[in-house]
């Protein structure tokens, strides 16, 4: 639930603001890789560059999209790909021990009451967001570039650099999860993030994210981590093949969606929306 | 005399005597984009206390103008004064903080929120904490000034309500006042009454004759009638060139200002 929440906070700032971000689980990895292959060394130095390898891939989503035009689905698209290509090299396609003792107990230790400091990690994310999203001029702003990017940009919102900023605090929230994902295995390999794919992009629309942006709260994106994550442990527990994990996402998925759908067409409130479809 | 003087910083500008009143002034403003020639030269002045109306038809460079004066292209040659001080604006945000606002044709605003969030968007008040390194938005503030501020020009609105749940008219008010707010030295209204119904355009035009006390207005438009209706003074721009001024008087008829479109 930390890491998909994590993941699911950054992306879930960049569907505000009208854009999406496909490279996190790339950028996971790479944070993961780059940690694992600069270890030993000063623990200091290894959570630094393992994060600035997360902002550069940022930077780069954020220039292709805003700078150059292309849109943030195609560009991080290429930058998954690249990116996951870059990963292979780096690790000459195998798994790679984090020689660290300290970087596991900052991300992934167990101190207040047995608790991984993973989880303190995602309630700080947590509150961060809300607190920038709802009570700062920034967080208005981004609501704002979701919404009407032109009346926005009109009003003297530097939209640009606000959808610039979300591509690099999407990446460091994948860097920090790559941190975390090391931690929890003592190890990196190559593709270690593909699980998270579906469920960090499904958690903020369950939430009530909209895909054209100016929509979305923290609080329900990081109820519809806690819905997805009770369905993956759910399967679990019952015993069931993984592949009904998939099966069960992907239906509340649509279903979310479709329900949003109709809400929005008919612009009523859910009790509308029940008559619409007993209709 | 007009004289050049060169500050300590290196600027030059050219000191002329400012004539009594002038609040904007762009002097032979040139556009080029790629090989049109957009405007050709043109120059206005905008007075205190007036509506000055910029008329013109398609592709006639009204709306290029009014980018220039709001920020949003630099011209290739020509000056804006605004108060008989030369400005440079490399974006909207440069113009807004000179005080010039803009109202538009479609009233830029932000349809998921509410009134009171679309009135202050891009200026939301903040509360200072920890010496100022932390702000956040001051959203009772937020709510308390535009319930006040549109319920003194006789709109009575739930500013917590999402705005595109408002009417046209309504929502081209908020624009409106919205811009009035923060005491502007001058407003661009950019065919702000082309989408609007009769009433609604009679209801906003009130407003604005109410408002040019407060800041002089530019009225950018396409329609004749409406101009003739609330402008104090009227200029029709023809392929990026001024081809009539003059006052609006009573009797002034479209037919007589068609020919210089």
């Amino acid at each position: 639930m930390s890491i998909l929440a994590i993941l699911a906070i950054g992306i879930h700032f960049l569907l505000v603001a009208g854009e999406i971000d496909i490279s996190f689980t790339s950028v996971l990895e790479l944070s993961a890789m780059v940690a694992a292959l600069s270890s030993p060394s000063n623990t200091f130095y290894i959570i630094l560059i393992s994060m600035l390898a997360a902002i550069t891939v940022g930077i780069i989503n954020g220039f292709f999209t805003v700078k150059v035009g292309i849109p943030s689905f195609l560009v991080t698209l290429g930058t998954f790909v690249g990116v996951q290509g870059i990963v292979f090299l780096i690790s000459n396609y195998r798994s790679v021990l984090l020689r660290d003792n300290l970087i596991p107990k900052i991300f992934y230790g167990r101190f207040v009451g047995g608790i991984a400091t993973a989880v303190f990690w995602m309630i700080g994310v947590i509150i961060l967001a809300g607190i920038i999203l709802g009570y700062t001029r920034f967080g208005r702003w981004v609501y704002g570039t979701g919404g009407n990017e032109r009346a926005s940009g009109l009003m003297g919102i530097p939209t640009k650099r606000v959808k610039f900023t979300l591509f690099i605090i999407s990446s460091i929230m994948a860097g920090i999860a790559g941190l975390i994902v090391v931690s929890r295995s003592l190890s990196a390999r190559p593709l270690m993030g593909e699980a998270y794919l579906m469920p960090v992009i499904a958690a903020p629309i369950l939430g009530g994210a909209l895909l054209t942006g100016g929509r979305g709260s923290v609080i329900r994106t990081a109820l519809g981590c806690l819905v997805l994550t009770t369905i993956i442990n759910g399967v679990n527990l019952l015993g069931l093949e993984p592949a009904y994990q998939s099966i069960f996402m992907g239906s509340i998925l649509v279903g979310a969606l479709s329900i949003r759908s109709v809400q929005q067409r008919e612009r009523k409130p859910f009790k509308e929306m029940i008559k619409f479809v007993k209709r | 005399m007009i004289r050049a003087i060169t500050l300590k910083s290196g600027k030059s500008f050219l000191k002329k005597p400012a004539a009594p009143n002038v609040i904007l002034e762009c002097r032979t403003i040139v556009k080029n984009f790629d090989h049109i020639q957009a405007l050709k030269g043109v120059s206005i002045e905008l007075r205190k206390g007036e509506i000055l109306g910029i008329i013109g038809d398609n592709g006639a460079g009204k709306s290029t103008l009014i980018k220039i004066i709001r920020g949003a292209y630099k011209p290739t040659s020509g000056e804006i004064y605004i108060e008989g001080e030369k400005k440079e604006f490399n974006s909207p945000r440069d113009a807004i903080r000179e005080g010039i606002q803009c109202v538009y044709q479609e009233s830029a605003l932000v349809e998921q929120l509410s009134v009171a969030e679309n009135f202050f968007i891009g200026q939301e008040p903040v509360k200072k904490y920890a010496n100022g390194l932390v702000n956040f938005v001051d959203y009772k503030k937020m709510r308390s000034e535009t319930k006040k501020y549109l319920a003194r020009m006789g709109f009575h609105l739930n500013v917590r309500e999402e705005i595109r749940n408002f009417s046209g008219g309504e929502r081209q008010a908020v624009s409106v006042m919205r811009a009035l707010y923060f005491k502007p030295k001058i407003l661009l209204l950019d065919e702000p009454s082309t989408a609007l119904s009769e009433k609604a355009k009679r209801k906003l035009f009130t407003l604005f004759q109410k408002a040019k006390k407060i800041c002089p207005m530019i009225f950018v438009t396409h329609a004749l009638e409406d101009a003739i209706q609330i402008c104090d003074r009227l200029i029709i721009l023809k392929l990026g060139e001024i081809t009539f001024e003059s006052k609006t008087r009573k009797g002034l008829r479209e037919e007589e200002l068609l020919h210089y479109m």
